[in-house]
């Protein structure tokens, strides 16, 4: 594992976004007061758009800057973007391919304080439902600064999904290729693939240790780019080990999860198992708690894992 | 404005509301009602009004309209075409599989279309927000969107409208439809959204959607050097539309008969001729 200071995806992103906010389309779209934007705060007058007090309006507002060959970023509370906002993201954006990028920096149950109508556990199948929207969640830094530039490439809409939670490098590779469509192969192993997005790398990692004793080697891919999906990257994997986890800081219809089965079942069946948010609302509480307590923790990593490879395709 | 012209405007817009019937008529779908009573309206923004060149439709220096309402989607399509950004022909593939003229416009692929028909929510939004990113770039460009009046009462309205003024985002100029069927101003709305509007700062005007000589008044009125946005309450004359769809709101929605559209293509000739 790599550089041990943690630090929350949104922070990172923050800072990284700053560094390219000379760029003549670069523009952020936001509302006052709304979430800590950190070092973005100090950004020039010109380079920051201020929505007015209504969600809908800010996609829209990002829309028309889109329109004159601006490419927005807008950073807003998630449940407040997709939920309030959704008709607007699908019609105005997604539908016409804008280079808008959303950026939220409340995903999964890292704000879990906030309670079920604040913390989003179906955004990831929310947007990765929508056509012509990409959908990316970063694990790291280098992941949010590899994201970021793919995003800066991007010509049509992007969804990010960052968090609160300090968490520490994965790897060591600033310079890895994050384009949309990859995914990041985070430990090599035989026995059984599993495939993670955000925070669950980390307790996959967790969970290779623990496994290993078992002798059981688990090969660890982070897919930071949920759609487009990377089919090849998981196939690959699967065709040697012949078993899969899907682990992710989501519900568990729609997300990692879904797209890992979609993308199996279809082209090469192998036993899967699941570690993700049952269908249900969250409740409120400390984030650390609460994966505990909805089984995102690598102890579920390890019994999943565990069962998979019993089944496995031989 | 000379009457020849007004002749000329109006037999303009005769066509494009036959247009409108041909096309909602062939497609057996499609709105109709609220076309036919914005293309006097179209007709003279997009023949006296808003700066454009057909045979460069993306020219930056160009004005935008923004169509803020799908109902009436018909009537600039039927404009576009009648100002020679495509070809009529394509007024007859509206609504099918493949076509370029889609139910809702698609901005990417109709040339003339300025900005993505929004459903759900005020385009308010997207015009001052690119009315205000092309005031930065020093451009005199101008926004025109059109919308329902009905929709200048949600709050999101209102806080973009404040957000304008605030801004003093004054190259936008939007055109507030409203339908007579209604009746005059039958829940007040006009006079609540005046009474904001204006006490955030906007200028406000008022017209007949169904008169040239009207519209060049009010239009010759927005000031340039202002630092306003602007709104034209525009209300439509009984009569600009058919008899039965003006009626029968629900059998309009749903498309033409080929009988009904021949009624239609009479009554709308017996218009122009008489």
């Amino acid at each position: 594992m790599g550089d041990s200071t943690k630090t929350c995806t949104w922070n990172d992103f923050c800072e990284y976004l700053a560094s390219f906010a000379a760029d003549e389309d670069f523009i952020l779209v936001a509302q006052e007061m709304d979430i800590d934007l950190g070092p973005l705060n100090g950004l020039p007058e010109e380079k920051v758009f201020l929505s007015s007090a209504s969600d809908p309006n800010m996609i829209l507002n990002a829309a028309g800057l889109a329109l004159n060959g601006k490419k927005p970023w807008i950073a807003g509370i998630s449940s407040r973007i997709l939920s309030r906002s959704y008709s607007q993201i699908r019609e105005a954006l997604a539908l016409p391919s804008l280079p808008v990028r959303i950026a939220v920096p409340d995903g999964g149950l890292s704000c879990g304080e906030e309670g079920a109508s604040r913390i989003m556990t179906e955004d990831l199948a929310l947007m990765r439902a929508m056509p012509n929207m990409s959908v990316a969640v970063p694990s790291d830094r280098n992941s949010v600064r590899g994201i970021a530039d793919a995003a800066r490439r991007s010509e049509g809409p992007v969804y990010i999904r960052l968090g609160q939670t300090p968490l520490s490098q994965l790897n060591d590779d600033p310079e890895g290729d994050f384009s949309f469509g990859g995914a990041r192969l985070l430990r090599e192993g035989t026995s059984v693939t599993v495939c993670t997005c955000g925070i669950m790398g980390h307790q996959a990692l967790k969970a290779a240790d623990i496994l290993d004793q078992q002798g059981i080697d688990i090969e660890i891919l982070d897919f930071y780019s949920l759609k487009p999906f990377p089919e090849q990257a998981l196939l690959a994997s699967v065709r040697r080990t012949g078993c899969c986890v899907a682990a992710e800081e989501h519900s568990c219809i729609g997300g990692l999860s879904s797209a890992t089965a979609e993308c199996l079942s279809t082209t090469y069946p192998v036993p899967v198992r699941f570690v993700a948010i049952d269908d249900r609302f969250v409740h409120s509480g400390n984030p650390e708690e609460l994966r505990e307590y909805f089984g995102l923790t690598w102890k579920e990593i390890v019994n999943a894992a565990a069962q998979a490879w019993a089944l496995r395709r031989r | 404005m000379e009457t020849a012209r007004i002749n000329e405007l109006e037999q303009i817009a005769s066509e494009v509301r036959k247009d409108i019937v041909r096309m909602v008529g062939v497609a057996r779908s499609g709105p109709l009602e609220f076309p036919l009573l914005i293309s006097d309206v179209l007709v003279y923004l997009y023949w006296e009004e808003m700066l454009l060149i057909s045979q460069n439709p993306k020219k930056n220096d160009r004005d935008r309209f923004i169509l803020g309402t799908e109902d009436g989607v018909p009537a600039l399509y039927s404009i576009l075409a009648r100002r020679g950004f495509y070809g009529r022909e394509e007024l007859w593939h509206y609504r099918r599989l493949g076509a370029m003229l889609q139910a809702l416009p698609d901005f990417r692929r109709t040339p003339g279309i300025d900005a993505p028909c929004v459903t759900s929510g005020t385009e308010l939004a997207v015009a001052a927000s690119l009315a205000q990113s092309l005031s930065m770039e020093k451009l005199r460009t101008r926004v025109f969107c059109l919308l329902e009046e009905n929709d200048c009462g949600f709050e999101d309205f209102f806080h973009e409208a404040e957000r304008c003024a605030n801004k003093k985002i004054k190259n936008i100029i939007v055109i507030a439809v409203h339908k007579q069927r209604s009746g005059p101003d039958p829940n007040g709305l006009q006079l609540k959204c005046r009474d904001r509007l204006s006490g955030y700062g906007w200028k406000i005007l008022e017209m007949d959607g169904s008169d040239f000589a009207s519209m060049e008044e009010v239009f010759g009125r927005l000031d340039n050097d202002g630092t306003e946005p602007a709104i034209i309450f525009t209300s439509i004359r009984n009569g600009r539309g058919l008899s039965f769809a003006e009626n029968d709101h629900a059998r309009a929605k749903k498309g033409l008969s080929i009988e009904a559209m021949d009624r239609a293509l009479e009554e709308l000739e017996g218009k122009s001729n008489g």
